[in-house]
């Protein structure tokens, strides 16, 4: 379970570099775009029938890993931690799933609050640091004496 | 905590235990699916009534087919008179290419995309023969903002069948109303009108101005290329200076476009109803919702200069005969829209909406849960997904008020079957310009507009979001008249797809 709990910590850690290289192919994609004469309005982002402009995917990408991946890896992670003998485990991953629920939060409402977006990109940094943590102290983390409850581990 | 019972007994009986609770999960889970799954069905059946008169759900039972009932195949236009427009439209499924474009996989009406513009007069019996050459999933003609008898709605699954390939279909109404109205497919709809099945209708007044320049504004996006009237590229449009031009502009896409000028102009109609009292407009743009149109009047630019009307993302150029286009000025976008609550100069519109027949609420929100088997965050209409939908019940006569609210993140072009309503409040704030009349109205996340409408039209009236992909993800309604029933069903033999 150690294994499994560090692999998610790696791929939670992983996803946000993925996340920072979509949204910066989408802009990218979208000034290009609009520097040779392309209009970005409603009416375009809600025709469904095509790609109107290269780095547009980074757009979906990101909504898709930001709103179901992310969320879904990291309640994996909490749940993995239940049942694994690292120190702390349970409340390492706690934190970091709260990080990635408030991220999503945090992404839905930038449209409505454009500010929110500096916090939104500073929280990324946060959940990295985290999930690398989280990751490095499976590797380093002393295995419990044995007999010694799981439960234990979720009410320390 | 005591150290758990390890015993190979307690072993077997948590194992139990597990496989129990699990196999029970995965049925519910089941159970839930198959139960989301929609298979053929009449929209009659469909949600739970509302009657409005208490502005609560009366419940789940469904609208009675009484003795006196009436058909919606019956809510034709007079049958003995005959048509004085005549135009029949084949539907092909096919490449085409844009002219100064690329090509598109997708569908023609009457030989092109956009189809041929349907003209006729205040009054006139239009009698459209729709035929299906090649189009696999069926076609149906909606005549978009014209309040068309409910046979005549070109609803597939409700007001008629889809026509098959091979098959004809003939509408027939009267243009009661002079506007800019336009028409589309409503079978497949998301995917039909974005490729292309659509085209302008426009009605004029009995007595037609000719003084001024008419133009028509089609505005598409084909796979990504934009279009004005069918054509990647800008119009130039020739007037003598100091006449009035007239650009009617439809909005055939998903989403609102916005419109805005390097000179003032004049909104003088709304989704086919004349604006009273239309002032200059400079410095803001006016948003077209999805669906929606608005008619500009502008005064064309004396001998040596241009004026250059934005729309969305194409231009059309107003210049005197002989004037250079390339002189046109590109104006900035304005950061203010047009409120066309508080446009032109009031009026009374002849409704009595202080004492309404029947009163509902229409609240947009979205929620995780399953339609038709796929698991999504769909939309909600009154908290409830697709097809747990409000049937609004009105009888012939009432004077209805509706509240459009958007609890969603993105904004909803909403648009009645049928009818025209008239805004008359948004959060609280009363209208206090023109009647401000419309079949597809945008309403913004966290707006909430209160409309009203007279049930003159009897009939079965979809009530949905011209954002067409939100309609197949939920967002439909449907107002019934008492005593009208349908023969046709959604999906079923026929194949009916509305959305």
């Amino acid at each position: 379970m150690r294994k499994v709990y560090s692999g998610i910590a790696w791929l939670i850690a992983g996803l946000v570099v993925v996340q920072a290289g979509a949204i910066a192919l989408g802009f990218g994609g979208m000034m290009h775009f609009v520097d040779t004469g392309g209009v970005v309005d409603k009416a375009l982002t809600e025709s469904r029938t095509a790609s109107n402009f290269t780095g547009e995917i980074g757009f979906p990408i990101h909504a898709i890993v930001g709103g179901l991946v992310l969320p879904i890896a990291a309640l994996l992670q909490l749940l993995v931690s239940w049942f694994t003998k690292v120190r702390g485990a349970s409340w390492w991953a706690a934190g970091l799933f709260v990080l990635v629920v408030v991220q999503g939060m945090l992404g839905y409402s930038i449209k409505d609050m454009p500010y929110v977006g500096l916090i939104h990109g500073a929280n990324a940094l946060a959940i990295l640091l985290i999930a690398v943590v989280c990751a490095r102290r499976a590797r380093s983390s002393a295995v419990r004496p044995a007999g010694e409850p799981i439960t234990a581990d979720a009410s320390a | 905590m005591p150290p758990p019972d390890r015993s190979p007994r307690a072993g077997l009986l948590r194992r139990v235990a597990a496989v129990t609770v699990l196999v029970l999960a995965v049925s519910v889970l089941g159970v839930v699916w198959w139960g989301s799954r929609l298979g053929t069905y009449s929209v009659m059946g469909m949600g739970h009534v509302v009657d409005g008169r208490s502005a609560a759900p009366v419940g789940h039972q469904h609208l009675s087919t009484t003795a006196g009932s009436v058909s919606v195949t019956d809510l034709v236009a007079d049958p003995a008179r005959p048509a004085d427009v005549r135009i029949t439209l084949q539907a092909r499924r096919e490449r085409f290419v844009i002219p100064d474009g690329q090509a598109v996989d997708g569908y023609t009406i009457g030989g092109s995309s956009p189809g041929p513009t349907i003209r006729a007069r205040q009054g006139q019996l239009v009698e459209v023969t729709l035929v299906n050459e090649s189009v696999p999933d069926g076609v149906a003609l909606h005549w978009h903002g014209v309040d068309v008898p409910n046979a005549e709605d070109g609803v597939a699954g409700i007001t008629q069948d889809a026509v098959p390939v091979g098959g004809r279909h003939v509408y027939r109404f009267v243009a009661k109303d002079a506007g800019t109205y336009w028409y589309h497919s409503h079978q497949m709809s998301h995917e039909q009108v974005e490729l292309g099945l659509f085209g302008a209708l426009v009605v004029d007044p009995v007595t037609p101005v000719t003084t001024t320049v008419d133009r028509l504004a089609l505005l598409h996006l084909y796979a990504g290329q934009r279009t004005l009237n069918g054509h990647d590229q800008d119009e130039v449009v020739e007037a003598a200076p100091g006449s009035t031009v007239r650009v009617r502009v439809v909005n055939t896409d998903q989403g609102t476009e916005s419109v805005w000028a390097s000179g003032p102009f004049r909104v003088v109609a709304t989704d086919g109803h004349d604006v009273t009292g239309p002032t200059d407009v400079e410095g803001k743009s006016v948003l077209v919702a999805a669906g929606g149109r608005v008619d500009l009047e502008m005064t064309s630019p004396a001998v040596g200069s241009a004026m250059r009307l934005r729309l969305g993302g194409r231009s059309m150029v107003i210049i005197p005969p002989g004037g250079s286009a390339a002189s046109a000025p590109e104006p900035a976008q304005p950061r203010k829209s047009l409120d066309l609550m508080a446009y032109g100069s009031p009026e009374p519109t002849a409704i009595d909406t202080a004492h309404p027949d029947r009163v509902f609420d229409y609240v947009i929100g979205r929620r995780y849960g399953l339609i038709d088997g796929r698991p999504g965050s769909w939309w909600t209409i009154n908290g409830h997904l697709f097809p747990d939908v409000p049937m609004f019940q009105v009888r012939l006569g009432d004077v209805v008020t509706m509240r459009i609210e958007n609890q969603s993140d993105e904004v909803h072009p909403m648009h009645l079957h049928g009818h025209h309503v008239v805004v008359l409040s948004r959060n609280g704030v009363g209208a206090s310009g023109s009647p401000w009349w419309v079949d597809s109205l945008d309403v913004q996340p966290g707006e909430a507009y209160e409309v009203a409408f007279v049930a003159n039209n009897p009939g079965i009236w979809s009530d949905h979001c011209h954002t067409l992909p939100h309609a197949v993800e939920g967002l439909v309604a449907h107002v019934m008249y008492e005593g009208v029933t349908t023969p046709f069903l959604v999906a079923g033999s026929a194949g009916n797809h509305p959305e």
